[in-house]
């Protein structure tokens, strides 16, 4: 869907008397540009949401852009208030471990997003710089978009942490690095790979180390595999963890899955290079 | 603002016959601008908001200035369209210079009050230290009409 600026400028114009409460008739490049940019992301938003089934409407077959700008705004304020339900579920029972960077990007700063993000003026800025990295690159996203797919990830991270032990968790974080508090890592990927690790070598779950039986059982099944075979093997190892302890929950193995691809990599690596005790807690 | 609107008041004429009608008020001050002059401001308009990078949804500022400006003693019909054209420049650059935190209707009235008080007419008086210091104050948060006394 595409528009001619002739077509949007009067929603821009629109939005910049709301700006400036018809106090100035005037604004600055930059503040255009910031009302231009909410005008597009709100007809982005409007374009993203009819893909999911919602109708396309037009007017002898022609979309009309204020229409579209306003159902686009509708859809940024629910998509608001969905992520916000999301969060609140989330939040009563989130751990963040010890990880400082997790903590406060999830409990101190996506409530500061609620608090001063501006659907109206400026809806493409998220505020936050979500330093904690989750397993799916949020970065490309703008505006509540970024926020919603953070909040989605950090919950299903919770789903998967939140079934195992803690002791289990800090022993594998501890085991990852001492200073795993002050770290900006991934929780969920490292627990998950030494879940895996332990699968792959053929022994329980469990806060004992390998003995080198199970060490070289692991070694020769990553010396079986190249890259790509390996990465499928553990797809199917994902399968099975989320079948046997998750009820099938679909969305968290494929969440789960994006972090495989760099982890076959490293393993092979770690594997050649006898260090294997860098990703897994040995 | 609806489209039509819009599309309507972005028009020169439009412009214009806005600038032209405040002539029923001004002539009682014996002040007219003619159709030449007053394509001349537009025009002049123009250029400073593209100087000063700044955007104008609506009629302008023109006609704004000229009722507050037109019983001004220091505006008489020989001086009338340089200075509505140099009062214009200064009001988007002093938009510019306050971070836009205040009102066009608060800017034209301290202008109007320097204009016809300690700068007694004079534009550059008015530009370089009158609302050079408004300006400045705006930006420190000070209050608006607060007096410094090492000004003037």
């Amino acid at each position: 869907m595409s528009f001619e600026t002739e077509e949007l400028m009067p929603i821009v114009a629109e939005l910049a008397d709301k700006y400036t409460g018809k106090e100035s008739t005037s604004i600055t490049y930059e503040k255009a540009r910031q009302l231009m940019e909410a005008v597009l992301y709100c007809i982005h938003e409007y374009e993203e949401d009819a893909k999911k089934g919602q109708e396309l409407l037009s007017i002898d077959g022609k979309p009309v852009a204020k229409r579209v700008y306003s159902l686009g705004y509708e859809t940024v304020l629910r998509n608001v208030k969905e992520t916000q339900i999301l969060y609140n579920k989330v939040i009563p029972d989130f751990k963040y471990y010890e990880n400082r960077c997790y903590y406060d990007t999830f409990v101190k700063g996506i409530p500061s997003f609620f608090l001063y993000y501006d659907p109206r003026f400026q809806p493409q800025n998220h505020l936050l710089t979500l330093d904690y990295p989750v397993l799916y690159p949020v970065y490309p996203l703008q505006g509540i978009d970024a926020i919603s797919a953070f909040v989605k990830c950090v919950s299903l991270e919770q789903v998967f942490l939140g079934k195992l032990p803690d002791e289990y968790v800090f022993h594998v974080l501890r085991a990852y690095s001492p200073d795993h508090g002050d770290l900006i890592i991934n929780l969920a990927g490292i627990v998950l790979r030494n879940i895996l690790g332990c699968r792959m070598a053929g022994k329980r779950v469990n806060t004992e180390g390998y003995t080198p039986g199970e060490l070289e059982w692991l070694t020769d099944y990553v010396n079986q595999n190249n890259a790509d075979s390996l990465e499928q093997e553990m797809k199917g190892l994902v399968d099975e963890l989320i079948q046997s302890g998750y009820e099938g929950l679909e969305e968290l193995g494929d969440y789960l899955k994006a972090d495989l691809h760099d982890y076959c990599f490293e393993l092979k690596n770690a594997v050649k290079n006898q260090c294997v005790d860098s990703i897994l807690a040995i | 603002m609806d489209d039509g609107k819009w599309l309507q008041t972005a028009n020169d004429g439009f412009q214009i016959a806005r600038v032209k009608e405040a002539n029923d008020y001004t002539k009682k001050f014996g002040l007219v601008l003619t159709d030449d002059e007053a394509s001349l401001l537009i025009g002049e308009r123009k250029d400073a908001l593209k100087e000063q990078e700044r955007v104008e949804f609506g009629e302008g500022i023109l006609p704004k200035l000229i009722f507050a400006f037109c019983d001004s003693p220091y505006i008489y019909q020989d001086n009338y369209v340089d200075s509505l054209g140099r009062l214009q420049d200064m009001f988007y650059l002093y938009k510019n210079e306050s971070l836009d935190e205040i009102t066009d209707d608060e800017l034209i009235e301290f202008m109007k009050n320097q204009f016809d008080g300690p700068c007694q007419g004079s534009l550059d008086h008015l530009e370089d230290t009158g609302l050079e210091a408004f300006a400045r104050r705006i930006r420190s948060g000070s209050d608006l009409y607060e007096e410094e006394d090492d000004e003037f």
